[in-house]
């Protein structure tokens, strides 16, 4: 950050900060964008940021400068909260991610909703694959959910928060199978990997970046992939539909948000800059590169997106036993 | 003879009692035994149990065996200049959300060099524009850390 | 000997001109880093990565290595100098390192870290050269009861951390306990401690803890003690600025103790370097001919926990570069780098990128050297900080505290709970309670639950689980015999001195 806060500076300076009239004479944002991410450098939404950033910087999309905020804390509510208390100010982004749409249904204190953002756009979703080592006697879902249903809590699955996807797609199979098998909690992507590779837990749902290098090394098996279509990376492997285990989609999506009450013709901006960077080759290679699947949506379907996920969250939530608070 | 009444460890002894016991009791009111293991609970509810046995054990063998070291000192001059110097640090990292970092510290150092060191009103003030200067132009401007900001932008 | 092959094909890499330039660049703003608080290593290494998009992927991650092992060079300078941890793992190295430092021994205490750290530095990387694939599966067989036997054994330590009073140390571990349960339950989801402020959500940030207890706290100190009238002792002839033969002597198990427990705490995913430096240095005071002295100024009490701190990020690079895994914090923003440039960080990276693989392990001897050479002449440079009178030096630690503390999250709440540390520790030591304690349960505490409730979970209720398997049984046998070396060496002692022969 040294260098490049000289560096910009210096430019600036020297150079004079040029503006190039992108827009077909609406509105252009006139100071640097700042976009928020809710977790600290080197976190997912911090990188996903960073990777928008540089997108947008590599394709000449962007007329201003960018700048990524840190907001930590409060589980993500930090982030959620100093969207909504920027108002009308249409030179603040925050990267949105699930999570924003569960931690209010759960957590209290968090004040700030999804649905009272000025959606801009949804751009990718995180497809999961139910992974187990490569010594282990499952070799396909059913497998899987037979032994489990022979051994109610026997088996162990090795994941995130209780909120988070992985949970709720247990919860969902388990109600529709009727298999029962345990949840153990890891703070850290490495330790739920190494749990799995150890033969401590039998299965983790994964996503690709993570457990795709142990595919493709021999270490780990995909049982089954949560997604709508076949992965590329994974034809051979059936999805829970296909696998005879059809359940709701439980969608790890990540996109752009605004605070409320900012112009239209800003949202339009937006909407457009953001549609221009999911075409781009940039941004393909990006989401090839990390497995992710393009999904892009318009600010109105983001939206309506936002309103039918996080009551489809409600009630997968309130089906696995979670407290709802709203 | 020692004066129990300041001596130190049955202060500290009942004020960790009394950590003790309201840890244990807020831990209470969440699940101890979940399905799949300790709740909640159980840990903290563990470690209030503990400190409140403990603290007790403490309590009573300073009752029992006063030792002169736990005697008050006296020193009071010495914890009063501590202390005020500690809540004018407090105080000024608070006021930082309103005045920023750097009119903040420079107030903070100035009080430091003129109360704790009793240095002249020259000391101070060049000390104090020092500082915060210093700070601001290596951590804002050459490193791009974010401090405090106040109304001035800085 | 395909080992040598291997090194041999990273060193004609690493020698190259600009991957040369690309470690000196990496290793000199790791330092600063490491000095400076307020800019942690995974911070900028997540703030350069845009910088590197383009870069040849063994210049980039040489590089951001650079910036790995350097801040745990420089992390010790405001420690012993300020008495301000410069990173998490630094904090143990405030124990005795600043107190050599008000000794007169300012010069010793920045060499030994140096040395320490080059030599477990050096160590690790051997070892992640020689046996990483077996070391990363032997480590795959540590699970939550393993981690649980992990925390214990560091626990145990308490009774050598403790000083004079056990009881007092128990009490200030508990308090440590306590504080890091102050947030969100992982497997519940239960907010616990946090009163309603959506602030203490996320829980009480290590860094500080460690800043107020122990900087904060000692400016108060010295002010209640009317030491501002008096000086630091600022070494001036060049024999005092470097540490002397019977220092370095007394550090030679320190070295190993260092090297060994840091490479193998770090090579486990999810144990953290401050863990590391806490036990190398309880083990250290454990097996002292002279533990009491332990927290005044002995030069051991910084070389085990500096070198423990260097081994970890050697140790830390087992699981990244040989199965993919990141252990956490800084590992795993070296993963999301080497993404980014197009090598599959995995089981298969050793043999599809042999040129990145080795070409970084190459320059990580070559880093570290460069590390002990820039780090080295600068003890004395550094050591001059000490001639800053106090009435400015007091206002400095005060603001690199707040600066340190507000780059957690830019929340004025962390200054505020800073300065309540503060008075935490200014009244623990004023009512005879060792803070050393505290910090270690908090460092402990949160990870000591989580593995017991993980195991409890896996074994479905049976607590034996924490005791059956053999790698968590042996550990617990360390932790048991740490609790039982004190009295039983005051025994041991007392029957020698009641024979008289």
């Amino acid at each position: 950050m040294q260098r490049r806060h000289l560096l910009t500076t210096g430019a600036a300076l020297g150079l004079g900060a040029s503006l190039p009239a992108r827009a077909q004479g609406g509105w252009v944002p006139t100071r640097p964008i700042e976009i928020v991410a809710h977790n600290g450098p080197g976190s997912g939404p911090d990188v996903f940021a960073r990777a928008v950033a540089a997108a947008l910087e590599a394709e000449h999309l962007a007329p201003v400068r960018l700048q990524i905020a840190n907001r930590v804390g409060g589980g993500g509510a930090t982030a959620m909260n100093y969207i909504i208390d920027k108002r009308g100010d249409p030179h603040v982004l925050g990267v949105w991610t699930s999570l924003w749409m569960s931690l209010p249904l759960v957590q209290a204190e968090a004040r700030a909703l999804t649905t009272d953002m000025t959606a801009i756009t949804r751009i990718a979703i995180e497809p999961a694959l139910i992974v187990t080592r490569a010594e282990s006697p499952h070799r396909t879902m059913e497998d899987f959910i037979n032994a489990a249903k022979a051994r109610p809590g026997g088996l162990r699955q090795s994941g995130g928060s209780p909120t988070a996807r992985d949970n709720l797609v247990r919860q969902l199979l388990m109600a529709k199978t009727g298999a029962r098998w345990s949840f153990i909690s890891f703070p850290g992507g490495g330790e739920r990997i190494s749990a799995v590779l150890g033969g401590h837990v039998d299965i983790m749902i994964a996503e690709p970046s993570e457990a795709g290098e142990q595919v493709r090394a021999g270490r780990m098996r995909v049982l089954a992939q949560v997604t709508s279509a076949r992965l590329p990376g994974f034809p051979d492997t059936p999805t829970l539909t296909e696998a005879g285990f059809a359940i709701t989609d439980v969608v790890q999506a990540r996109g752009l948000v605004a605070p409320p009450a900012i112009p239209a013709e800003a949202v339009a901006f937006y909407q457009n800059m953001f549609q221009r960077m999911a075409e781009s080759a940039t941004w393909k290679k990006y989401l090839d590169d990390n497995q992710f699947q393009g999904a892009w949506l318009s600010a109105a379907d983001t939206a309506t997106f936002f309103i039918e996920y996080q009551a489809t969250l409600r009630g997968i939530l309130q089906e696995a036993g979670v407290r709802v608070v709203r | 003879m020692a004066s129990r009444r300041f001596d130190k460890d049955v202060l500290a002894g009942l004020a960790l009692a009394a950590l003790g016991s309201f840890i244990a009791l807020r831990a209470t009111s969440w699940d101890l035994m979940g399905e799949d293991g300790p709740g909640p609970g159980f840990f903290p509810l563990g470690y209030g149990v503990l400190m409140l046995a403990l603290s007790l054990v403490l309590t009573l063998r300073a009752l029992l065996r006063p030792s002169i070291h736990a005697v008050e000192t006296g020193d009071l001059a010495g914890h009063m200049r501590a202390l005020l110097t500690w809540a004018v640090f407090a105080a000024s990292a608070l006021a930082m959300q309103m005045t920023g970092f750097v009119l903040g510290f420079a107030l903070l150092t100035m009080f430091i060099v003129a109360y704790v060191f009793r240095r002249g009103w020259r000391s101070m003030v060049l000390v104090g524009f020092g500082c915060s200067a210093g700070f601001w132009l290596v951590f804002t401007q050459l490193l791009g850390v974010e401090l405090p900001a106040g109304p001035w932008g800085f | 000997m395909e080992v040598l092959n291997g090194l041999g094909q990273g060193f004609s890499v690493a020698l190259q001109p600009m991957n040369l330039l690309w470690c000196l660049v990496g290793c000199f703003l790791g330092t600063i880093v490491g000095i400076l608080p307020g800019l942690g290593p995974a911070a900028t290494i997540a703030l350069l990565l845009p910088l590197t998009y383009g870069m040849d992927p063994t210049g980039g991650i040489i590089m951001l290595c650079g910036i790995y092992f350097g801040a745990k060079y420089g992390g010790s300078t405001t420690s012993i100098l300020l008495n301000i941890p410069g990173e998490a793992s630094s904090v143990v190295t405030c124990l005795d390192g600043y107190q050599m430092a008000r000794n007169g021994r300012a010069g010793a205490a920045l060499g030994i870290s140096a040395i320490a750290s080059f030599i477990a530095g050096t160590f690790g990387i051997v070892a992640l050269t020689v046996m990483a694939p077996p070391i990363a599966t032997f480590a795959l067989r540590f699970s939550s009861p393993e981690y649980f036997a992990l925390m214990v054994l560091g626990l145990s330590l308490v009774v050598v951390l403790g000083g004079s009073s056990l009881i007092k140390a128990l009490l200030a571990l508990l308090v440590g306990l306590w504080l890091t349960s102050i947030g969100t339950d992982l497997f519940t989801s239960q907010s616990r401690f946090t009163f309603g402020s959506s602030f203490l959500i996320s829980g009480i940030d290590f860094m500080i803890v460690a800043i107020g207890v122990f900087a904060i706290a000692g400016v108060m100190e010295s002010i209640q003690a009317g030491e501002e009238n008096t000086p630091l002792p600022v070494p001036s002839s060049l024999r005092e600025l470097l540490p002397s033969m019977e220092e370095l002597k007394a550090c030679r198990f320190a070295f190993a103790n260092g090297s060994i427990v840091g490479f193998l705490v770090g090579v486990l995913p999810g144990a953290g370097s401050s863990i590391a430096s806490f036990i190398a240095y309880g083990i250290e005071k454990s097996v002292s001919k002279h533990p009491e002295k332990f927290g005044t100024g002995v030069p051991e009490g910084v070389a085990a926990p500096e070198g423990a701190n260097n081994a970890d990020s050697g140790g830390a690079l087992v699981p990244l570069l040989t199965l993919g895994i990141p252990g956490g914090g800084t590992t795993a923003i070296l993963l999301s780098a080497l993404v980014l440039w197009g090598v599959k960080p995995g089981p298969l990276m050793m043999i599809e990128s042999p040129q990145v693989f080795w070409g970084l392990v190459a320059s990580l001897y070559i880093g570290n050297i460069v590390l002990l050479v820039l780090n080295l002449p600068l003890v004395p440079v550094f050591a001059q900080i000490l001639r800053i009178p106090l009435y400015v030096l007091f206002p400095i630690i005060f603001g690199l505290s707040l600066v340190g503390a507000y780059s957690v999250s830019d929340n004025i709440m962390n200054l505020a709970l800073l300065a309540g540390f503060g008075l935490v520790g200014y009244v623990m030591a004023k009512f005879n309670f060792p803070t050393a304690p505290l910090i270690l349960g908090f460092v402990l505490g949160d990870a000591m639950e989580r593995a017991v409730r993980q195991s409890l979970t896996m074994s479905q209720g049976d607590p034996t689980i924490l005791v059956e398997r053999p790698i968590s049984a042996v550990m617990l046998g360390f932790a048991a015999l740490i609790l039982m070396a004190p009295p039983l060496m005051a025994a041991l002692r007392r029957r020698r001195l009641a024979v008289p022969h």
